[in-house]
């Protein structure tokens, strides 16, 4: 299985979990997800609308906006991705981004995190080094033609960026046997 | 759920969800094509069953045959062309024409053909393009004053509705009806008990055969007892197009993939006519802030997307990983804001200038008199072929070129000379040099740290008087063909503890070193990794100065006495072995830069001082008492002689 075919498998577990997906392919094959999800220092409101009692307004989730590409310098997939809060306040900061992880996964993820350009728009995106990628691969020891790959890859993100990536992690979930 | 039950319905507002590409697209369309013109424009919105009551805003509209699996509300942009223009806009006019655009598409039934036109929705807005902030609102409209809906039962939807014999068929009826059919739809009993999935429009029918139906709505929740604001507007639907009284409701939550019902709920309704039903109907539905306020958002994509502060970002986060992985102590912030002066914009002075920027340093200044030669690009790293070309200013040129490299830069370049020792002034230089002076002893007041990187000793002596009275940070650095120096000019704070200068080793004064020699002797002629070890080891001497406590009155310490590590005085390395050395020396009380005597006298003349020390070849050596200790020196030699002649004989 080529990297192509990796990202394609995957999307109908992700679209069936309500992750939007769309396949992008100019020089290199990515994968672009968007969802949303509750972080970890969740702060959720709510409240009837007084001018109106027929709405309730609940506060916004954390807007997350990711895109998969293969490294060609380090043969490993790469996740790209940015946070918006109240849709539309991108996290610029990484101390912003650390206070949605959880505790324990935030020093793992201060390791691997970095901001480059975002491989699928204009301006920059956080990434995880794939550095750190590669010694998570050469530990496992799993083959690129091995239908697990992506799947194994995304818990390894996971562990890093829990709780704001447990949408793919339940939506392969769903699909497990 | 039981504590619904016989309440009136209430719902969750929806949230947009806009991300920086829609910006980009809307401001590349706004220069390239629409300009001026205020006309709508087409935009869509997409959600799902997971998206928690966001809607992603997307420039343009969708595609006809979309392979998208999601909701698509269909939705209008209106981008004002000025702030002015956004803030005086009359926001209830735009809300009730839109009202009466959903108004119309119930009355008129075109919701029977086109089930989103239940979901329209608006976006004003008004792009600063220039600064990257973009200040927008939402509009997600409802009709207000509809009679209210009364749970009379709320219950998972699998507890009515066999999901195993329904569930592939709304599949199938998500998969081959087109986008337009996606938010709300029916599931009915035919006459034979038989499940169909069926269009909205096909809900007159249901109506007039009485069958057992439930009408469909894709809700995107957050919390889990209320439905979402399609929902409001389907039942607005019911009441004014159908005048319906009852009616049973499928909140669907199990997405467009799913093959079972089991998140989805079922509401069965009743409807009750309010005091607010009388009233005529008025639009609702301006998005409310983070902070539940109504109020536009104002959205700044500057760190995202404006190059500059892109570059700052980028370039600032290696250090605040450093800081945060490896050196958690380590001041990023002295370094940032330390203005540094760097004499020479040559070979020494680029390398320089290179590591600072990289360490964050954001002032630097340089001092050079002279102009881009064709030999100075292959190692001078901030020139350019072109530079030799135009004879660009180095100190100019260099600023300049840094600048390039990193925009938020303060950076400037001073085509001045130095005053220096062996190099007499004449009457008709007397001024211009004076003024070069004062801006050399401005541009000294101005700075916290000076670079010593000039090609010759002479033209070290009077930054050296300067930056010891003045109490600055002076790192020097020099080259021989395959040796290098740095080094850290002692401070006066010290005591008598103060480290030595450049000249506190020497017994003469500096002298003219140029004249009467050949090109490759006025020309420092060095290997050519020497400069960027030694300009390497200058900034990262000069880093770890200022992260000591006591800063330019740091001792030497071979040991950690910073969080970088060991802070030296001197360091000589040679390249014909690969050898550093660390030496130390305590100031010299006669030296002619950095002793006492020197000292007080520029402070108290200032440019007299300095013009006599330059067209006097003697005045320093005296002041200092260099002369003397040459004397002393002499009779020293001549004794030698002396006893050398006795043992001769005696032999």
């Amino acid at each position: 299985m080529n990297f192509r075919q990796h990202l394609l498998q995957l999307i109908p577990a992700l679209v069936s979990r309500g992750i939007s997906c769309e396949f992008m392919e100019f020089f290199e094959p990515v994968l672009r997800l968007k969802w949303q999800v509750k972080p970890y220092n969740d702060e959720t409101t709510s409240f009837v609308v007084e001018e109106e009692s027929e709405m309730i307004y609940v506060s916004p989730d954390v807007s997350v906006e990711a895109w998969i590409r293969f490294s060609p310098s380090f043969q490993v997939p790469q996740f790209f991705f940015q946070l918006y809060s109240e849709g539309c306040f991108p996290y610029t900061k990484l101390e912003g981004v650390a206070a949605l992880l959880r505790p324990e996964n935030r020093d793992l993820a201060l390791e691997a995190l970095a901001i480059g350009d975002c491989p699928g728009s204009n301006g920059i995106a956080w990434y995880v080094h794939p550095c750190c990628t590669q010694s998570f691969f050469q530990t496992l020891e799993i083959s690129k033609q091995d239908t697990s790959y992506l799947p194994m890859w995304i818990l390894y993100i996971h562990r890093l960026l829990s709780p704001i990536t447990a949408p793919m992690v339940e939506a392969l979930d769903d699909k497990s046997p | 759920m039981e504590m619904l039950i016989g309440r009136a319905l209430q719902f969750q507002s929806f949230h947009s969800s806009i991300d920086a590409i829609f910006w980009h697209q809307l401001s590349n369309y706004k220069v390239e094509q629409q300009k001026l013109d205020a006309s709508p424009v087409a935009i869509h919105g997409r959600f799902n069953a997971y998206s928690r009551s966001a809607i992603s805003i997307v420039f343009g509209k969708a595609s006809e045959n979309s392979s998208i699996k999601e909701c698509i509300a269909e939705g209008t942009l209106i981008n004002a062309n000025t702030q002015q223009e956004f803030v005086e806009a009359d926001v209830k006019e735009i809300r009730e024409n839109i009202g009466k655009k959903l108004l119309e598409s119930i009355e008129k039934d075109t919701v029977a053909e086109r089930p989103n036109e239940l979901i329209q929705f608006l976006l004003f807005s008004y792009a600063d393009i220039k600064s990257y902030r973009y200040h927008y609102w939402c509009l997600f409209p409802s009709l207000k004053n509809t009679p209210l809906w009364i749970v009379k039962s709320f219950q998972p939807a699998e507890s009515v509705i066999p999901s195993n014999i329904v569930s592939p068929q709304i599949l199938d009826f998500l998969k081959t009806s087109d986008c337009t059919q996606r938010p709300f739809f029916i599931v009915a009993k035919d006459q034979k008990a038989q499940w169909l999935v069926l269009p909205l429009k096909e809900l007159p029918r249901c109506l007039t055969d009485k069958l057992e139906f439930f009408i469909f709505a894709e809700d995107s929740f957050q919390l889990q007892e209320y439905p979402s604001w399609p929902t409001r507007n389907l039942l607005a639907y019911l009441s004014i197009k159908f005048h319906l009284e009852k009616t049973k409701i499928i909140l669907f939550r199990d997405g467009m993939s799913s093959d079972n019902l089991s998140r989805s709920i079922f509401i069965d309704l009743v409807s009750q006519k309010s005091q607010d039903s009388l009233k005529p109907l008025s639009t609702v539905g301006w998005e409310r802030n983070g902070k539940g306020q109504l109020g536009p958002k104002v959205v700044n994509l500057s760190s995202l997307i404006d190059p500059v502060l892109l570059s700052e970002s980028a370039s600032m986060l290696n250090l605040s990983l450093m800081r945060w992985r490896l050196v958690p102590q380590l001041d990023l912030g002295v370094i940032q804001s330390t203005k540094c002066l760097l004499l020479g914009a040559g070979t020494l002075g680029c390398g320089v200038a290179r590591n600072l920027v990289s360490w964050g340093v954001r002032h630097i200044t340089f001092v050079d008199y002279s102009k881009v030669a064709y030999s100075n690009p292959v190692r001078q790293s901030l020139f350019t072929f072109e530079d030799c070309k135009k004879k660009q200013p180095k100190a100019q040129c260099a600023a300049f070129r840094l600048k390039e490299i990193y925009p938020k830069m303060f950076t400037e370049g001073h085509s001045i000379s130095i005053p220096m020792l062996g190099h007499p002034i004449y009457e008709s230089d007397i001024e211009k040099t004076k003024r070069d002076y004062q801006i050399l002893e401005n541009l000294f007041l101005s700075h916290d740290a000076i670079f010593l990187l000039t090609d010759t000793r002479e033209s070290r002596w009077l930054p050296t008087v300067m930056a010891t009275s003045l109490n600055k940070i002076l790192i020097n650095s020099a080259l021989g063909f395959d040796s290098w120096l740095v080094m850290r000019h002692g401070s006066l704070s010290q005591g008598e503890n103060r480290l030595g200068c450049y000249f506190c080793n020497d017994v003469f004064a500096p002298s003219n070193s140029v004249i009467d020699r050949t090109l490759d002797q006025t020309c420092t002629v060095t290997r050519a990794g020497c400069t960027n070890i030694a300009t390497a080891i200058a900034v990262e001497l000069f880093v770890s100065l200022l992260q000591h406590p006591n800063g330019i009155a740091a001792p030497v310490s071979n040991t950690e006495s910073t969080v970088l590590g060991e802070l030296p005085h001197q360091i000589r390395g040679f390249l014909h072995d690969f050898s550093l050395l660390k030496i130390s020396g305590k100031a010299y009380q006669q030296c002619s830069a950095c002793s006492e005597y020197v000292i007080s006298e520029w402070e108290k003349r200032k440019w007299d001082f300095v013009l006599q020390a330059i067209n006097d070849c003697d005045y320093i050596e005296e002041l200092c008492g260099l002369r003397l200790v040459q004397q002393l020196g002499e009779s020293a030699g001549i004794m030698e002689e002396w006893d050398s002649d006795n043992e001769n004989i005696l032999a």
